[in-house]
């Protein structure tokens, strides 16, 4: 079996297929294994796995300490997997490497949303990086990007970079937000911008970027309830550093080049409850197929890949059974998995990971609806919906026995009552 | 969403979710605390910083103190996880240890490394 990735996710499924039984190959291309996780410096990490508030360093090194007997190549990069599952890969060391396999779990994470995807006007200065770009400078090249620094987008990445750079004695000027509530957690809120002092602009984006070799400036407007930057309104701040935290999106060059279903919500590709992708054999998980709030998560995602991932390789083919496609509606982005495999849910219930396509701050219920006779078979209510944050829905064995009528299901948040 | 109402000196939690929220909520108004984690310079190592942490959570207004302190020290490589890097920051009695272990370059490697620093 391959492993490609060595992040959390990549991690967990090499140590659950491992204990399976099966032999496992892990591959990432960088010189140090635990994904993004080693430059994540900040607390916050494995108080659902461990009950205790680890770094993200500390976390991936639990992991990496008792991964057992698997193959590791770090500096390897995979290029190509053929079908068949042939995975090609490239390293200084080891010159180019064709690896067969069974099975195959895809564990590339994300990658962060940059300034030609938002399209800023202005000139083309040195300053402005994401905000995971600053977190490598800082934590792991210990090198400070700028000065006076502005965060456009109040993901988490921007938050705890606010922070740390103020911390490490910048002048953090604001983070400005294009909605209209903020889209990271608000335990970062509170920890990283209130303690510090650092102004958070909601409604507002940096329309242009000014200064000629370096950043000298950025040109900050308010934004009508459309996301319409008002230009009248526009006023200047000066920066030489802007950081980008704008978003996340699966890696998925390899994903594609496979030929594995995309769900358009998520950007990542469509799996069962299995954390299977649509070609057999490819299993998935963690920021690649979706992107999570909690490096625990993740963990848990990846165990599941790599248990069924094993059995793959070790019985050859995934065992049959009704899937019942969830699809996302009314006030729902996103679900994952997007497909249930029946007789597995029957036995162990269902673990559903959804994104809310709506703020509502109050009380609304979360329900699967049968989408051909418009009946609810499950529900769960919920305090508030807030996009920001994942919606956990466990659903037992006894409650999924009503599933089973439906053919396929909708996920909807009903607001109010 | 948690609620604090204060009276007669009392606190009152509501909105909790668990026990942890409750004492979550009492810490955070009556003594503020956070771990503290920053990077400390490496000296002859595979990384020119390595990460580090405060054991427990210290005061928030010793944070500025105990960050002035730590800027003034150094670690030799190899560095290993948990390897204490000072014993106790602005004067709270809590250790900062590494998060990450640091390998040591080969001396070879590290002339090179000089060299290449001019
Ligand atoms: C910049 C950044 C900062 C983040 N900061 C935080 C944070 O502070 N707190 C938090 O809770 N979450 C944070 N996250 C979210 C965090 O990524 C997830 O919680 C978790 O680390 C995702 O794990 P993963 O294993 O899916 O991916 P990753 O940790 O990203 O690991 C993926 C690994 O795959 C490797 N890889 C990709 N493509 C290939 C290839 N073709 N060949 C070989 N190897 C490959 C990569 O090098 C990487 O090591 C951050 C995400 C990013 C992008």
């Amino acid at each position: 079996m391959v492993v490609i990735g060595g992040g959390p996710a990549g991690l967990a499924a090499a140590h659950a297929a491992t204990e399976a039984g099966a032999r496992v190959t892990l591959l990432d291309r960088h010189p140090e294994l635990g994904g993004v996780l080693p430059q994540c410096i900040h607390p916050g990490f494995g108080l659902k796995l461990y009950k205790e508030e680890l770094t993200g360093p500390e976390y991936a090194w639990r992991w990496i300490a008792q991964l057992g007997e698997v193959q590791v190549f770090v500096e390897t990069m995979v290029f190509a997997i053929e079908p068949g599952l042939r995975v090609w890969a490239s390293s200084a060391e080891q010159g180019v490497l064709a690896i067969d396999c069974r099975a195959l779990v895809l564990a590339m994470g994300c990658r962060e949303r940059t300034r030609g995807m938002l399209g800023i006007a202005g000139t083309r200065p040195a300053g402005i990086m994401t905000a995971g770009t600053a977190q490598r400078l800082v934590n792991i090249y210990g090198l400070m990007p700028g000065k006076r620094v502005a965060i456009l987008g109040s993901g988490d990445i921007g938050m705890i970079m606010a922070r740390r750079l103020a911390w490490e004695g910048a002048q953090v000027v604001g983070v400005f937000e294009i909605m209209p509530y903020l889209c990271g957690l608000r335990r970062n809120y509170v920890q990283c911008l209130l303690d510090c002092g650092i102004p958070l602009h909601l409604s507002h984006t940096v329309i242009r970027v000014n200064g000629a070799k370096r950043l000298s400036s950025i040109t900050v407007a308010p934004v009508d309830e459309r996301l319409r930057p008002q230009a009248a309104r526009a006023f200047e701040v000066e920066a030489d550093t802007l950081l980008l935290s704008v978003g996340l999106i699966p890696e998925n060059e390899l994903t594609l080049a496979i030929g594995a279903e995309l769900d358009p919500a998520t950007r990542g590709p469509v799996v069962t409850s299995r954390m299977e992708t649509s070609v057999p054999g490819v299993f998935a998980a963690g920021n690649v197929v979706h992107v999570h709030d909690l490096a625990d998560d993740v963990s848990i995602a990846g165990q599941t890949a790599g248990q069924w991932a094993a059995a793959y390789a070790c019985g050859g083919s995934s065992p049959g059974g009704k899937r019942l496609r969830i699809r996302p509606d009314a006030n729902v982005r996103a679900v994952v998995p997007q497909l249930l495999v029946l007789p597995d849910v029957l036995e162990q219930g269902a673990s559903l990971l959804l994104r809310a396509g709506c703020h509502h701050e109050g009380p609304c219920s979360l329900e699967l609806v049968d989408a051909e006779k418009e009946q609810v078979l499950a529900s769960k209510e919920l305090p508030y919906a807030r996009p920001a944050e994942m919606i956990h829905w466990w659903i037992p064995p006894r409650a999924a026995r009503h599933l089973d009528r439906a053919s396929q299901l909708l996920a909807r948040i009903r607001v109010g009552r | 969403m948690l609620k604090v109402r204060t009276a007669a000196g009392r606190l009152a939690v509501e909105g909790n979710a668990c026990r942890r929220g409750l004492s979550y909520a009492q810490e955070e108004v009556l003594n503020p605390r956070r771990v503290l984690t920053t990077t400390v310079p490496v000296v002859g190592g595979k990384r020119p910083v390595v990460p580090v942490r405060s054991v427990a959570p210290i005061p928030k207004e010793s944070i500025p103190q105990a960050l002035s302190e730590l800027r003034q020290l150094f670690v030799r490589a190899p560095v290993k996880v948990h390897q204490v890097i000072a014993q106790s920051v602005a004067g709270t009695g809590i250790a900062v240890v590494a998060t990450w272990p640091v390998l040591a370059i080969e001396a070879e490697e590290e002339v090179q490394r000089e060299k290449e620093a001019g």
